[in-house]
């Protein structure tokens, strides 16, 4: 049994089905269905984020693993060959050649220009970072001021409602015959 | 009354003597009654409100009547100098617990006061070897003490000024809430344990399925658990439950009004101590309903409805059911009747004396 009164003659099994049938009565009258009932039941409140304690894992996860979205280039990489064996002879190759090479191109600023930008994607990743988790502060601090504005509505409506109890109080008392007169 | 040669002075620490406030209530009572039987006896509270600076003194005045033969009456709270200062004199210590939430329930929604919680049932543990002897407020309490490792306790239930309840009830607030709904009251603090969301939803359903002319009335400060409060605004905007009204604190005359003007009292919390405003609802006439938790069950004495579990369906059919059914209400009222002619008849002062007797007669223990 969901409760107990000890008081006589209350039958407490009784007054309980008395109690489930009403609510039957209520779902078959379509006010409410048993999916309701246990949605009600079951969703628990959530608890607060607070802006402050809020941690963001990604800037970790991204300096972690470098290599699967950024590049680290130096002056040798724009030389060198993927292949193992064979690479190494054409690296060599590549070298030997090189003074010939620059006869037709200057690779220096585009070496310069491609390393920048390697240490500028890290930088990013740095600075989006701490967007995100700015943004996602402020818009937790947005959901509360948007929170408390409602309270204070809330507050201002019954504060208005007992301003206008007080008033009708306070005429009833002064206006003869008002509504609730000295009689 | 204390023998001749017995400790004459017996003073009580708080480290907070409020307005309205059970516990302060009580501790102005204990002295009431110290003082009525003979004894020299002052509070001194580290936060004093500005409605009672002529009731207590401040803290740092203790030691001038701090002595070994003085009897310390502590009313143990979390964190406090009057903690460091009960633990430190040489007085005969006798701590008087009125619980300490659990730390679990703050986790979620104010993690600095779980982390107080947490430290304050530590520091309970700690007082154990220093206190002579340990009052509970309730037989749940005094349990608490026992597993804290006290070695003497006994219960000293809170002390209700029934005759104050007297006293006419705001006419303002008794005519604003008194407009035609069914007022549905719940008084305390608004915190998690309290589980004022389980009152919301019951209420939510109440008012869907059964009278829309209702009002859920929630009288109780929630200063400091702002971000609870703003998820059970959120919670009543989301389970569309119109006229959930949170009074804030209020003052004692407001406080009479919304008990006069209440149909019914429900108490879903799940960790009570003692649970005052039981009592006082059960003073002032009003159905109770509450769920069997901490000491509710003795608190009640047999009085109002006892949930065992609280299916939030069933609750609001309950809640009907005892609004529409008079034999039943009447029936209830009466159990509640019972219950409070027992806390009427108890001889508050003989009690106290008896429960400090092992104090007040021997020597240092």
């Amino acid at each position: 049994m969901a409760f107990e009164i000890r008081a006589e003659g209350v039958d407490v099994e009784l007054l309980m089905r008395e109690i489930r049938a009403a609510i039957e009565e209520k779902k078959k009258a379509g006010l409410i269905t048993d999916e309701e009932i246990r949605e009600v039941a079951t969703r628990p409140l959530p608890p607060v984020l607070q802006p402050h304690d809020l941690k963001s894992g990604l800037l970790a996860e991204l300096l972690e693993r470098p290599s699967r979205w950024n590049y680290a280039f130096d002056p040798d990489t724009l030389f060198r060959s993927s292949r193992s064996g064979s690479g190494r002879a054409l690296e060599w190759v590549r070298r030997v050649l090189r003074p010939v090479q620059k006869l037709f191109w200057n690779p220096t600023p585009m070496i310069a220009a491609l390393s920048r930008q390697g240490d500028l994607n890290t930088t990013y990743a740095h600075v989006l970072h701490n967007l995100v988790l700015e943004v996602t502060r402020l818009n937790l601090e947005i959901v509360d001021l948007k929170s408390r504005t409602l309270q204070l509505q809330g507050r201002l409506e019954f504060q208005a409602r007992r301003e206008k109890t007080l008033e009708a109080m306070a005429l009833g008392r002064t206006v003869p015959g008002g509504e609730d007169g000295a009689a | 009354m204390s023998p001749a040669g017995g400790p004459r002075r017996v003073h009580q620490l708080l480290a907070a003597l409020a307005y309205g406030d059970a516990i302060s209530n009580e501790a102005l009572a204990i002295q009431r009654h110290l003082r009525g039987a003979g004894l020299e006896s002052d509070i001194f509270a580290e936060h004093v409100h500005p409605r009672m600076t002529t009731r207590a003194r401040p803290l740092w005045e203790y030691r001038e009547v701090s002595a070994p033969d003085t009897v310390c009456l502590f009313h143990f709270s979390i964190g406090s100098a009057a903690a460091r200062l009960a633990f430190h004199a040489p007085d005969r210590l006798v701590s008087i617990y009125h619980n300490i939430t659990p730390a679990e329930w703050f986790l979620g929604f104010h993690p600095h006061l779980a982390g107080l919680c947490y430290h304050g049932r530590r520091e309970l543990a700690a007082f154990a070897p220093r206190t002579e002897l340990a009052l509970g407020d309730s037989e749940y309490n005094r349990r608490e003490l026992e597993a804290a490792g006290y070695a003497r306790t006994g219960v000293l239930p809170i002390v209700l000024d029934l005759d104050s309840y007297r006293r006419p009830p705001s006419p303002v607030a008794r005519r604003l809430y008194e407009d035609g709904r069914t007022n549905i009251l719940f008084v305390g603090r608004i915190i998690p344990n309290k589980k004022i969301d389980d009152l919301i939803t019951a209420f939510a359903l109440y008012q869907r399925l059964f009278d829309r002319q209702s009002r859920l009335l929630l009288v109780g400060d929630y200063r400091g658990h702002e971000k609870y409060y703003d998820r059970l605004q959120e919670l009543a905007r989301a389970r569309g439950a119109e006229e959930v009204v949170f009074t804030g604190q209020v003052d004692d005359d407001e406080l009479r009004a919304a008990y006069a003007s209440a149909d019914l009292f429900l108490c879903l919390s799940e960790h009570e101590g003692f649970c005052v405003p039981l009592l006082e609802a059960m003073a002032f006439g009003v159905p109770v309903v509450a769920y069997d938790a901490g000491a509710v069950r003795e608190t009640l004495r047999g009085g109002g409805v006892l949930l065992r579990e609280k299916p939030t369906a069933v609750v609001a059919g309950l809640v009907r059911r005892l609004l529409t059914d008079d034999g039943l209400r009447g029936r209830v009222l009466e159990t509640q009747e019972r219950a409070m002619a027992e806390v009427r008849t108890t001889d508050f002062r003989a009690l106290l004396l008896d429960r400090l007797a092992p104090v007040l007669d021997g020597a240092p223990g």
